[in-house]
């Protein structure tokens, strides 16, 4: 009786040290998976502000940015400049909006909504595609927009945003993490 | 059996080891040479042909015409363009008056679901500089209209079909601005048509979808300076440096009088001017202004007058007096925060002094002195508002955002017997349901100096959608 108690104990014993060894042993494997779903993850390209390749404009602040596309400036320099957004629901224009305007897509729009009560005029024209989008900014020296820094195409550059260039370190527009899908 | 055991760990620590070095799972790669060398070649032409594609795609978006829905939405050539919006509001007020007060002869006490702003705007884009503006307000007034000259009487403006039979209640139609504007530049465009005054902060937010309490301030109520002209405005906007801006407006206009918006009845234009200087750095903005106006209010009659064969038109200044007002704005906010008031002194100062009918017909009813006729003497009145309101940084389903809010609001409008002082505390909180609507909860308590008069206590609350 004592032996068959011996070993009983002695099984259950083994079966929590097989469980632990084994738990132990997966684990790094365990680790490696959520490990792999991390650097399946990809940065998005930073944002650049766009202008044709014929206008003057080189350099912008964040400020004057936000002025241009809150329409409180309709002049830089002298000249006219005339802003163009894409699509509201975009990763591109959510976080432009986050960034240079400091708003929520919902606080956007009641900004909007407020100038037009006040009667102080109407919000950028929206260009859904990016390809038109750029399309047209190069079309005339007044337009201005912003994209993905891999989207650049000929007839447009991008211009310097408190004086940093996109391939800057501390460039103030740059991409944000996107998670891959599982 | 312990053996079994340990041999079981072993082979699961294997395995272990040999799932960790493999995250995705995928059976090991074959490392011969000649697979390898096959697997590099189909990559070398899988890459000749995406480039191949790439270069055709290239081609193609080059040689290929837009689409013309496309081409449309393009602002590649300016096109005109024409649209419709506004905001209205539904009410539920509950005034509590007291007993006896005159407050109620204009005023009901009884709870009541009203609509105070139906607000239509037509905005026409012509050019790129040349643009067009009108703002209606629909109401259901003067239906129902309660005016009191003595003897009581609503107005009814009911009708009823000839040949259908059924009733109708016609309302009315104010025009609030109705303007062209032309922009040379920035710092200078011109309006020219009916605009609303460019004074202070309530003036120009005026819809009930932006201005957070639900009254009006006292000033504007008893409007200290005209809120709307016919005439002429110069504006434009410069910036000083990156974060610090200048606004102007000079005013040219018929001024106030009893049909200003159609035609003037002196010669004396009304003169306005306005600067604001606002300053923001992130997240932070302060901003102040200042305006000034001058102009003259008169009324006369006419009458003919016919002597043998002489034809005369006898014209008869019925009051005249000159008014000059001056305000300024200040506005303060950021992380949530809004710090706003304003400040108006108006002096009235009368060459013929304006007779006050209301008080000949009180006499009639024995409340105010015994004599025949009172007039308003120059006078000058002063009045202001500290608004203080913080949007919670919390954003529920929806976007769904909460902002209490308090206000002080003091109005001394001097006239003949001192009456229109009046102290007004207001508490409430704004529900804000999205970009487009905002629901209003306010308790209002307005303290009126003269004792027929009393303390007036409104509870209600403002469903106000912008469309």
């Amino acid at each position: 009786m004592k032996a068959a108690e011996k070993e009983g104990r002695e099984s259950t014993g083994s079966v929590w040290l097989v469980l632990v060894l084994g738990l132990l042993c997966w684990l790094p494997a365990l680790l490696a998976a959520q490990g792999g779903q991390a650097a399946s993850s990809k940065t998005l390209p930073p944002l650049v502000v766009v202008v044709s390749q014929k206008a003057e404009l080189v350099d912008l602040s964040l400020q004057e940015l936000k002025q241009i596309f809150l329409a409180e400036r309709k002049t830089l320099n002298g000249k006219r400049v005339i802003p163009l957004d894409p699509d509201p629901h975009t990763p591109t224009r959510i976080q432009f909006d986050r960034i240079v305007l400091g708003m929520t897509p919902d606080q956007v729009g009641r900004y909007w909504v407020e100038r037009k009560i006040r009667g102080q005029g109407d919000p950028p024209r929206t260009i859904s595609a990016s390809a038109l989008l750029l399309k047209i900014v190069a079309n005339r020296d007044e337009f201005i927009s912003y994209v993905r820094a891999d989207q650049l195409v000929p007839g447009v550059r991008a211009i310097r945003v408190d004086g940093k260039t996109y391939q800057d370190r501390d460039y103030p527009l740059q991409g944000e993490k996107e998670m891959a899908s599982p | 059996m312990s053996l079994s055991w340990v041999l079981f760990s072993i082979i699961s620590a294997a395995a272990g080891q040999v799932g960790g070095q493999t995250p995705t799972g995928t059976a090991p790669v074959d490392e011969r040479p000649e697979t390898v060398q096959d697997l590099r070649q189909e990559i070398d032409r899988q890459r000749h042909e995406l480039e191949a594609v790439q270069e055709k795609l290239s081609r193609l978006e080059e040689n290929q015409a837009l689409p013309a829905g496309e081409l449309d939405a393009a602002p590649q050539h300016f096109q005109p363009t024409l649209s419709f919006y506004g905001f209205f509001d539904l009410t539920l007020a509950k005034n509590q008056i007291r007993q006896g007060s005159l407050v109620s002869i204009n005023q009901t006490d009884v709870t009541s679901f009203t609509q105070t702003s139906l607000n239509f705007y037509a905005a026409s884009q012509l050019s790129e500089q040349l643009s067009a503006l009108f703002e209606f307000r629909f109401s259901f007034m003067p239906q129902g209209k309660e005016p009191f000259e003595g003897t009581f009487e609503r107005v009814s403006t009911e009708f009823q079909q000839p040949f259908l039979g059924s009733k109708f209640r016609y309302g009315s139609l104010t025009v609030d601005r109705a303007h062209m504007t032309y922009s040379f530049a920035g710092w200078l465009e011109v309006l020219a048509g009916r605009f609303l005054t460019p004074v202070g902060i309530w003036n120009v937010d005026h819809g009930s979808t932006v201005v957070i309490p639900m009254r009006q301030p006292q000033f504007m109520w008893n409007e200290m300076l005209p809120l709307a002209q016919t005439g002429l405005q110069l504006r434009g906007n410069g910036f000083l440096g990156r974060q610090l801006s200048l606004d102007y407006a000079l005013t040219l206009s018929n001024g106030r009088g009893p049909a200003d918006a159609t035609f003037d009845v002196d010669e004396n234009k009304g003169v306005g001017a306005r600067l604001r200087l606002a300053y923001e750095k992130q997240p932070w903005s302060l901003s102040w202004g200042g305006t000034g106006y001058y102009g003259e209010i008169s009324d006369y009659t006419k009458a003919v007058a016919i002597s043998g064969d002489q034809i005369a038109i006898q014209k008869t200044t019925s009051f005249d007096l000159f008014e000059t007002c001056l305000a300024t704005d200040v506005l303060f906010q950021g992380r949530g925060l809004r710090l706003q008031g304003e400040f108006i002194w108006r002096k009235e100062s009368a060459v013929k002094p304006k007779p006050l009918g209301v008080v000949e017909k009180l006499d009639t009813l024995g409340v105010g002195p015994t004599t025949t006729a009172y007039f308003i003497p120059s006078q000058i009145g002063l009045s202001y508002y500290v608004l203080v309101a913080y949007e919670i940084p919390l954003e529920l389903l929806h976007g769904v955002r909460f902002m209490p809010y308090f206000q002080y609001d003091y109005y001394s409008g001097a006239d003949l017997y001192d009456i229109n002082v009046i102290h007004t505390l207001i508490g409430g909180l704004n529900v804000r349901l999205g970009a487009y609507a905002v629901l209003k909860v306010e308790y209002n308590r307005s303290m009126l100096d003269q004792e027929f008069l009393g303390t007036v206590n409104i509870y209600q609350s403002q469903l106000a959608l912008a469309f």
